[in-house]
């Protein structure tokens, strides 16, 4: 009984009784309204060829990989839902750091291509990866006029990485991404399962892996969990001890270090040279680029990295 | 300025000025429909918050409609084997001649109209009516069902609201006492801008015209959703640019112009200060273009209607309202209000 009176209420109540009460004609007018308003206002074309639109940073225009990043795990390529994605890799060993110890093996990429042809951008790969080597990039300018064409290999997948950009600032009702705040350990006891593999952990999270090449300062909220953080450095040294003990959480900026503390640098040119110097070694490399035909900012990017490499007196990834 | 009048006066006692005269407004009116055809691309876009064309031409895509006629033109010209050659073909010039046949008698100046003819509004109204057998013959003669379906949709849709059009043209006649469209438009001196007496004629008149001319809400016969196109299903290329675009351009801007013609006062202009023989045709463009941008304005606002509530609002709603607006315009003459 009481059910129906609550009915009967919201009934009462509706909508639609005011609806019925607006004089005959009324909407017609309304919607010659609403129309020339809409008329009146500006268009939001944007013309094509002639103006570009710019995009914002988490645009799906085209797979970016980082190729240093990729450990030929094939998450990828196995959660492509268009199968669109090739890979191929081998392993190598490592020799020991020590006689008598086992030499390590490791995965070496040799192919990764991406078919767009047959990608349906739902990005899943970018999302599966556990080492982040994809990301997307707002480039959309690579239609061609042969379909073979559109499978980018490694080479042109790397190139798009010079056109990530860094992820819009949060909205600033957005609470931001928490992270687990870990207690300082003071011994260096813990071994870090990726490094010891052989593998090369990211130095940063998804969003600041990019910055790491461009050496921009990253924003510090995006600095992800410690716990299995090391620098680049650090794990092609592998010496474990040496990557869990300089391991100072929570202030260190996910950049590698300036001088790399690492005893057992095998890198071969590890010495810093002068900023002119830097600067020259840019000016060749882009020089280079340019004449092979390169993108412009592909050669922007590459001068960029080379001079940062310069700076830190590393090979840096891909030297 | 006595002089000048004299100068115009004397020039318009000219037969070839007159010939003269009557080819421009031919030579005008009909390359206007590509105008119109332009703005209303121009006017749909911006209510749908887009540019519409920008490249041909150069500046702001003007030469759009132009070379879709080029287009049209080049394209291949394809009779279905079934179809009534003779029929299919003689088609366009029905729609067209229907629909541009009504320029003779619409006044842009008390000297600048191709023939005054004393039953001019009947003579109007009896020629746009033309086109719906064109329409009829190539509903028949396509062999398509959809065609069919199209071309007598059109014909039902004719008879219904052919009807209100010319009560409401009608009670405009009352009112002037003539059918010659000069002595319309110079009855209405005394309102000048808008005959107020004929206010529920005119929009009567309006709905009707809109019916009459197939533009949306009331362009059920050509739904492309439904029946691609109706009658012109199977027409294409040039044939489906003059049946369909073209006539269809036509007869909207004659409508206007006799909308103009019968309810806005025609060449007179809004006060009678600026009352000057030059400027007239001015007044009678600037009327007859903001009639036709808010034809294009509801076009795009209201959606297409079902075909029973076409026929519905027709003859329940207009008819009765036309038929009592006959006997308030009556009753208005026998005040001295008109």
């Amino acid at each position: 009984m009481a059910k129906t009176e609550i009915v009967k209420l919201d009934i009462d109540q509706t909508p639609l009784r005011e609806i019925k009460k607006t004089t005959l004609g009324t909407g017609l007018l309304k919607g010659l309204q609403i129309t020339m308003r809409h008329l009146l206002s500006r268009s939001v074309t944007v013309q094509y060829p002639d103006e570009k639109d710019v995009l914002p940073a988490r645009s799906r225009g085209v797979i970016a990989l980082k190729e240093e990043n990729c450990t030929v795990c094939m998450l990828c390529a196995k959660e492509c839902p268009d199968w669109c994605i090739y890979i191929d890799g081998h392993k190598e060993f490592r020799q020991p750091a020590q006689e008598g110890k086992r030499a390590k093996k490791y995965n070496v990429l040799d192919r990764f291509a991406i078919d767009y042809a047959l990608c349906m951008y739902c990005g899943i790969c970018v999302e599966v990866c556990p080492y982040d080597a994809l990301f997307w990039t707002p480039e959309y300018e690579y239609a061609e006029h042969d379909i073979t064409h559109l499978t980018h290999e490694m080479d042109r997948l790397s190139d798009w990485m010079y056109t990530v950009l860094p992820p819009d600032e949060l909205d600033p009702a957005a609470t931001g991404p928490e992270f687990k705040t870990l207690p300082q350990r003071t011994a260096p006891a813990v071994a870090t399962p990726p490094a010891s593999d052989g593998e090369q952990p990211t130095p940063a999270g998804e969003v600041a892996a990019p910055k790491t090449d461009q050496g921009e300062p990253t924003d510090p909220a995006a600095v992800p969990e410690q716990e299995a953080k090391v620098t680049e450095e650090a794990a092609e040294a592998i010496d474990t001890d040496v990557a869990t003990g300089e391991a100072a959480p929570q202030e260190e900026a996910p950049q590698p270090k300036e001088e790399a503390p690492t005893p057992s640098e095998p890198q071969a040119e590890a010495t810093a040279v002068s900023e002119e110097e830097a600067e020259e070694i840019g000016r060749k490399v882009y020089e280079e680029e340019i004449g092979k035909g390169s993108d412009p900012r592909v050669a922007e990017g590459r001068r960029k990295a080379a001079v940062l490499r310069a700076r830190k007196g590393t090979r840096g990834p891909g030297g | 300025m006595p002089d000048l009048l004299q100068l115009l006066e004397t020039l318009l006692a000219n037969p070839w000025v007159i010939l003269g005269i009557k080819l421009s407004v031919l030579l005008i009116l009909l390359p206007a429909t590509l105008v119109v055809g332009y703005v209303e691309l121009k006017v749909m876009a911006h209510i749908q918050h887009r540019l519409g064309p920008m490249y041909p031409g150069g500046f702001h895509g003007w030469a759009q409609t132009l070379a879709d006629g080029i287009k049209f033109i080049q394209k291949e010209d394809i009779i279905p084997r079934a179809a009534d050659r003779m029929v299919f073909a003689a088609v366009p010039f029905l729609t067209m001649m229907g629909a541009a046949l009504a320029f003779v008698v619409i006044p842009v100046g008390p000297q600048w109209i191709i023939e005054d003819l004393e039953v001019g509004i009947f003579y109007a109204l009896a020629v746009s009516s033309i086109g719906v057998i064109g329409v009829l013959m190539a509903g028949w003669a396509s062999a398509n069902k959809y065609s069919l379906v199209g071309a007598l949709r059109m014909a039902g849709q004719l008879i219904a609201y052919e009807l209100p059009l010319v009560l409401a043209a009608a009670a405009v006649v009352m009112q002037a006492g003539s059918m010659s469209m000069v002595d319309i438009v110079e009855s209405q001196r005394p309102f000048w801008l808008f005959n107020w007496p004929q206010g529920l004629s005119f929009v009567i008149f309006m709905v009707a015209a809109t019916a009459e001319v197939v533009r949306p809400p009331f362009d059920m016969p050509i739904a492309e959703a439904e029946i691609i196109t109706g009658a012109f299903t199977e027409y294409s290329g040039m044939r489906f640019a003059f049946g369909l675009f073209a006539a269809e351009y036509i007869a909207f801007i004659a409508l206007s112009a006799l909308a103009t013609t019968l309810f806005l006062g025609g060449y007179l202009p809004p006060i009678p200060a600026l009352d000057w023989e030059p400027l007239r045709p001015l007044w009678f463009l600037l009327k007859t273009s903001s009639i036709l941008f808010v034809l294009m304005w509801v076009r795009w606002t209201y959606p297409r209607l079902r075909e029973d509530q076409l026929q519905r609002f027709a003859w329940k709603v207009l008819v009765p309202l036309s038929l009592a607006n006959i006997f308030f315009v009556g009753a208005l003459k026998l005040t001295p209000i008109i």
